[in-house]
């Protein structure tokens, strides 16, 4: 399995855009969103997600397994929180029960059914709004977007360098667990989670050492290269140009829309058709 | 003229283990030397290299006596980042030291860290990468790069802060020579225009081509030679350190006795099935294909060692035997029944494979729970497994170590560790050993005794190892094959091996001066003995007749 970072819509509009525009705007979508608990106004952000995703040219054969995950867990999310439990407390007492849930008995109402599906768009708009963070962003770029965003200058090529070390890892766990194999060990005899876990043992052990023993190096490397001190220079220019502007503008007001909007009551309920 | 580096009288006591690991050793390099520190394993060359660098004490807690200046100025009042721009550090390990993405954002790491402008910055990347050729890497992720262009890429980092001095932790230890030769060319190049380096290395023959002009021999954190090469090599113990087969003909006289490998086993008649077999395998990965074509035939009696270039296949063909790889065209046999039906766990009473990394497999609080993991693994009764952990201690003479079974394996010494994995494989009962780089980056001593232990294990038939050590598969193995450019390449007896020009030809093979010495001196088919033995004879036979020793001292 390849665990290297992928960057898949280069070319695209939003990968042209400052990365700094591709890590705010989910935080003011999710400002947005977050209160919504009207359908309409709900589909309404949809469109506006729909709009980013697409400009992101994420090709979908590339992503179809993480959205074929990413449905299946949302699916289950939603399933599990408003019908099997029942738990939006929101739908009138008096409403029309459209059938029963088997097994729990929770009654499904035309509420219901209108929660489970605002919660659902909810969660897959963020994930289209959060996808091109993965995608679009080049990873040598994330370092120096968050320093620039404000993080300090250690944890922000952190960042940096956990994209570095990520397919590194990645081979020396599989190594590890290779050297384990050829000693007859097999992960999967129990079914008792406890014994699971302590099997790991052969493989966590070696591996966390060695990962401390290598970050010691990195460390001592880095250090010998002038890193940590107050002032760095970050090869990479980051500017805001119109279209970034006009981007992070359009996505604040839609926020600051969205919670005006349920401060006056106008998105709070769920909407029965 | 200042020297770069002066010390005087130095010593380090670690204030973590309370143990001295250096000194007293004095050193000068100045504008224009390479310097070559040798020395056997633990003898306390990392600590003078973080001496020079500034690790000590900055990064190790470390009560350090004597005088350590670097460019004129005492170490011990400087910052790391100050020192820095003038003693470059090159690790052993470069991937362990390249931080950045891609090469560009590697090269510019160090600058950025002086906050250079970035106008500067980007004229030293071009400036550097033009030197060592990486121009055309620029944007490349460095994730993807092979292990040479990777350490050529550290040093391109290093040498983009415009350091005075190179520190160069043993260059030859995770590479083919091929890549880490390259190194050391340009790193002469940077001495040759002004700059210094200090290299350590165990591999002495292979550094001596680029003419270092002083060598300092350490033993136990002292000084035991400090002085010109050819002195050296004329004073270095020769079971310890790896010189020229020249030096070795020149002090023929005290070579001391090399015990010759263990005799194969006869195989019966009729010959036996193949232990391992490959019939038009290709073998690789989901999506990549690393070897094809592969049709080789390993006996269950024969030592085989596998020789190549880094990245070539040399650990996938054998990891083939243990279906760590699998065939994804042809099939792959082990005593006749195909390996794809088989478990990993069902192949280890065949093969036990070592693994480069001992901590890849160390993680039990003692040793004795560490032996008897693979065992256990295998059903095997409490009490054969304590039979077969002695056994295997022997093998490898651990068991001469004080209370060695409830000791942490993790607390013995890297030499001792990797003899422990020898014995994990032993105490599964592997018919064949299997070993992935057994000697890399250590000493001769270590090497010889390492193995010869796995070629004497009692109960293991046949040996077959993959080596980047061209004199050890020579002089160990009954049977060379070597692997490049995903095939294989070249599968010979060790003496018809030396004379296949075009296997040395080959751009990551190097034919050493046994090499050639076999090649001038031994009939074209057979076994190669120990350095020490071939030059013995060949001196025995200089002074009976005094002719020329063609291929002992030139290409």
């Amino acid at each position: 399995m390849d665990v290297t970072p992928r960057y898949l819509g280069a070319g695209s509009a939003l990968s042209r855009r400052d990365p700094r525009v591709l890590l705010l705007v989910p935080v003011l979508y999710l400002v947005a969103v977050a209160g919504v608990e009207d359908l309409r106004a709900m589909l309404a952000c949809a469109v506006l997600a729909v709009a980013y995703y697409r400009a992101a040219g994420i090709p979908w054969r590339d992503v179809r397994a993480n959205w074929a995950f990413m449905l299946a867990f949302t699916t289950i999310l939603v399933v599990v929180n408003s019908i099997i439990t029942s738990a939006d407390s929101r739908s009138d007492p008096s409403a029309e029960v459209l059938f029963t849930v088997p097994v729990t008995a929770s009654p499904i109402t035309w509420a219901t059914l209108s929660y489970s599906a605002t919660l659902f768009v909810r969660y897959v708009t963020l994930a289209m709004i959060g996808f091109p963070v993965a995608f679009n962003i080049a990873p040598s770029d994330l370092g120096v977007a968050f320093a620039r965003l404000g993080l300090s200058q250690r944890l922000a090529y952190g960042v940096d360098l956990t994209f570095r070390f990520l397919p590194s890892t990645w081979a020396s766990l599989h190594e590890t667990l290779d050297a384990q194999r050829v000693r007859g060990y097999e992960h999967g005899r129990s079914r008792n989670p406890v014994k699971r876990l302590l099997r790991l043992r052969p493989v966590v052990v070696p591996l966390t050492v060695n990962a401390l023993i290598d970050a010691e190096d990195t460390v001592n490397a880095m250090d010998l290269r002038g890193f940590g001190g107050r002032h760095r220079t970050w090869m990479r220019e980051l500017s805001f140009d119109r279209t970034d502007l006009l981007t992070l503008g359009g996505f604040a007001v839609v926020a600051a829309a969205m919670v005006v909007a349920k401060f006056l009551g106008l998105t709070g309920a769920v909407w029965v058709p | 003229m200042t020297a770069l580096i002066e010390v005087r009288d130095a010593s380090v006591r670690y204030l973590s283990t309370g143990r001295t690991a250096l000194g007293p050793v004095d050193l000068t390099v100045d504008p224009g030397r390479l310097l070559l520190v040798a020395g056997p394993s633990g003898c306390g060359k990392s600590t003078l290299l973080r001496l020079l660098n500034g690790l000590v004490p900055h990064a190790y807690r470390a009560e350090i006596t004597g005088e350590v200046n670097v460019d004129g100025r005492p170490v011990a009042g400087r910052t790391l980042r100050d020192l820095s721009t003038v003693v470059g550090t090159m690790l052993q390990d470069p991937r362990r030291q390249v931080v950045g993405t891609t090469v560009a954002a590697e090269i510019a790491f160090g600058p950025e860290n002086l906050g250079l402008p970035r106008e500067e910055i980007r004229r030293r990347i071009t400036e550097v990468a033009g030197r060592l050729g990486l121009t055309h890497l620029l944007d490349r992720a460095t994730a993807g790069l092979s292990g040479g262009e990777l350490q050529m890429v550290a040093f391109a980092g290093v040498l983009a802060m415009r350091p005075r001095v190179v520190v160069v932790d043993e260059p030859l230890a995770n590479l083919d020579p091929a890549a880490g030769l390259r190194l050391l060319g340009e790193l002469r190049r940077f001495v040759d225009e002004g700059g210094a380096a200090v290299v350590v290395e165990h591999r002495v023959d292979d550094i001596l081509e680029f003419a270092p002009d002083e060598v300092l021999y350490l033993e136990a954190g002292r000084t035991a030679y400090r002085g010109p090469v050819a002195g050296f090599l004329r004073a270095a113990p020769v079971a310890h350190v790896r010189l020229p087969f020249a030096a070795l003909l020149d002090r023929a006289a005290e070579l001391p006795a090399m015990p010759a490998p263990p005799v194969s086993g006869v195989p019966p008649e009729p010959a036996p099935a193949p232990r391992l077999a490959y019939r038009q395998a290709a073998l690789g990965y989901p999506g990549r294909t690393v070897l094809a074509g592969v049709d080789l035939a390993l006996g269950p009696h024969e030592r085989v060692a596998v020789l190549g270039p880094n990245g070539a296949g040399k650990s996938t063909l054998l990891r083939a035997a243990m279906a760590l790889v699998t065939a994804t065209r042809g099939e792959v046999l082990a005593d006749g029944v195909p390996v794809a039906g088989q478990t990993v766990a069902a192949l280890a009473t065949t093969f036990g494979y070592v693994f480069q990394n001992p901590g890849q497999a160390l993680f039990s609080a003692t040793v004795r729970q560490e032996l008897a993991f693979g065992p256990h693994n295998l059903g095997r009764e409490p009490a054969k497994i304590a039979e077969d952990s002695a056994a295997a201690l022997r093998a490898t003479l651990l068991d001469q170590e004080p209370e060695i079974m409830d000791r942490l394996p993790r607390t013995l010494s890297f030499g001792q560790q990797r003899r422990l994995t020898v014995a994990l494989a032993l105490a599964m009962r592997p018919r064949t050993l299997i070993l992935d780089e057994p000697t890399a980056g250590q000493d001769l001593g270590t090497t010889t005794e390492l193995i010869g232990h796995a070629l004497a294990a009692d109960g293991v038939e046949s040996v077959y190892f993959i080596t980047h050590d061209v004199d050890l598969a020579l002089t160990r193995a009954d049977r060379v094959i070597v692997i490049d450019g995903g095939r294989v390449v070249a599968d010979a007896t060790p003496a018809a091996l030396a004379r296949d020009a075009a296997v040395w030809s080959r751009p990551g093979m190097r034919a050493t001066g046994l090499v050639r010495a076999a090649r001038d001196h031994l009939p074209p088919s057979g076994p190669v003995p120990h350095a020490f033995e071939l030059a013995r004879r060949i001196a025995l036979s200089a002074r009976s007749s005094p002719s020329p020793q063609e291929g002992t001292t030139s290409q």
